[in-house]
């Protein structure tokens, strides 16, 4: 008997939306009574952080709800086509996604947090935390992604590694390589106990943090490309045409995701970049990688109305 | 057969609507003709393509691609009705 499915909504949007709308909150709560800061790297008094800061929490916001809404739609398709053979694949890749908003949404939190602890005796484990805790989120969720587009892969049958892979390895090793070498040869700010600026000595936070980040963005590359092959490969004419948009999202989202964090990630703990040209370039990143969750909201729906149409 | 009749139309729409032919066309027979899917039967097709030529306008506007398809899935009714 063929099936009758209805589109049916992720039982946890209304919760997400919400925990979003808190998070953010607080986040302007706390930056906007901040006790800081001057910021001396960059010669910048603490109102003028704050706001720096403030002016991108409207922008921000919506971003962020933009990026939930794209998910969820997401989501909601892989719920629809339940029991299919590609649905795990596509569960996987929008729970992997969600792990990359929680990833922006624990950085800005804990980011603004921390601020209120720089005098306390618990600054070097509210380091650790804040430090860790947004990269196990970007390491789950780059990781989820690949094993949604390695399922996607087996079922259209194609190799990932192909001439452009293999070239796109062979610049990403060396990219790794020179992070990791930057990292490790930039000056270290330490506190009288010789405990860097991170919480933790440097050699520890390059195998917690920095290699953890580097594996985490190599999945999301390469899940990208599954993704984009998988277009290319699958079945289908009409079907490829409609993938193309929910192709186009995951491919701007991780994208730009990764170039975030490595912004995040490098300006933090390699180089001193300006602090409002740094804003700058990472507020627009979030804006483009917002837009990559427009084009994934915009193909699950055409893909859910394959699905509803009669 | 009847059920070889489903499972050829899939066929041929997998070629254009991929992994989600196959729920298309249950779906497309289970509404339109109000019968299981393997119970299609040729004298269905010609209600089944125009149909189907409706509901794949709306996803794309590619009409040689639609026309395509649509002749692909007549030509089961007259291969069948010469098998007869």
């Amino acid at each position: 008997m063929g099936s009758e499915r209805e589109p049916t909504n992720w039982p946890y949007t209304r919760l997400a939306y919400i925990l979003v709308i808190l998070v953010w909150i607080a986040y302007v709560l706390l930056t906007f009574f901040s006790p800081q800061q001057a910021n001396p790297r960059f010669n910048l008094n603490g109102s003028i952080v704050s706001i720096l800061r403030l002016s991108f929490m409207v922008p921000l916001l919506a971003i962020w709800l933009i990026a939930l809404g794209g998910v969820i739609t997401f989501k909601n398709y892989a719920r629809l086509i339940r029991g299919s053979t590609e649905a795990r694949a596509i569960d996987l890749i929008a729970n992997g996604l969600l792990w990359t908003i929680a990833y922006l949404l624990l950085a800005s939190l804990l980011g603004a947090t921390i601020q209120y602890l720089t005098s306390s005796p618990y600054l070097p484990t509210a380091q650790t935390i804040r430090n860790h805790l947004p990269m196990l989120a970007s390491f789950i969720g780059f990781w989820l992604i690949y094993a949604g587009s390695h399922r996607l892969r087996r079922m259209a049958s194609f190799s990932t590694w192909t001439w452009f892979p293999m070239i796109v390895f062979i610049l990403y090793t060396a990219f790794a390589a020179a992070f990791t070498y930057a990292f490790i040869s930039s000056p270290a700010t330490t506190n009288g106990n010789g405990i860097t600026i991170y919480g933790q000595p440097r050699e520890v936070i390059l195998f917690t943090l920095v290699l953890p980040f580097l594996f985490a963005w190599f999945a999301g590359i390469f899940a990208s490309i599954n993704v984009a092959k998988y277009a290319r490969h699958t079945k289908g004419v009409i079907y490829r045409q409609v993938f193309r948009d929910l192709v186009r999202g995951i491919l701007v989202a991780v994208a730009f995701g990764i170039l975030v964090q490595i912004l995040t990630l490098g300006s933090r703990f390699i180089t001193q970049l300006n602090l409002p040209g740094l804003l700058a370039v990472v507020y627009a990143l979030l804006v483009l990688y917002g837009l990559g969750f427009w084009f994934i909201r915009r193909g699950a729906r055409r893909l859910t109305q394959i699905e509803v149409i009669k | 057969m009847t059920s070889s009749l489903y499972d050829q139309v899939v066929s041929i729409t997998e070629e254009y609507l991929g992994p989600t032919a196959q729920r298309f066309i249950a779906r497309q027979v289970t509404y339109h003709f109000q019968k299981s899917p393997h119970e299609l039967a040729p004298e269905d097709l010609p209600r089944l393509v125009e149909w189907m030529r409706v509901t794949l306008a709306l996803l794309t506007d590619n009409r040689k691609v639609i026309n395509e398809c649509a002749n692909r899935l007549l030509e089961l009714a007259t291969a069948d009705s010469k098998l007869r």
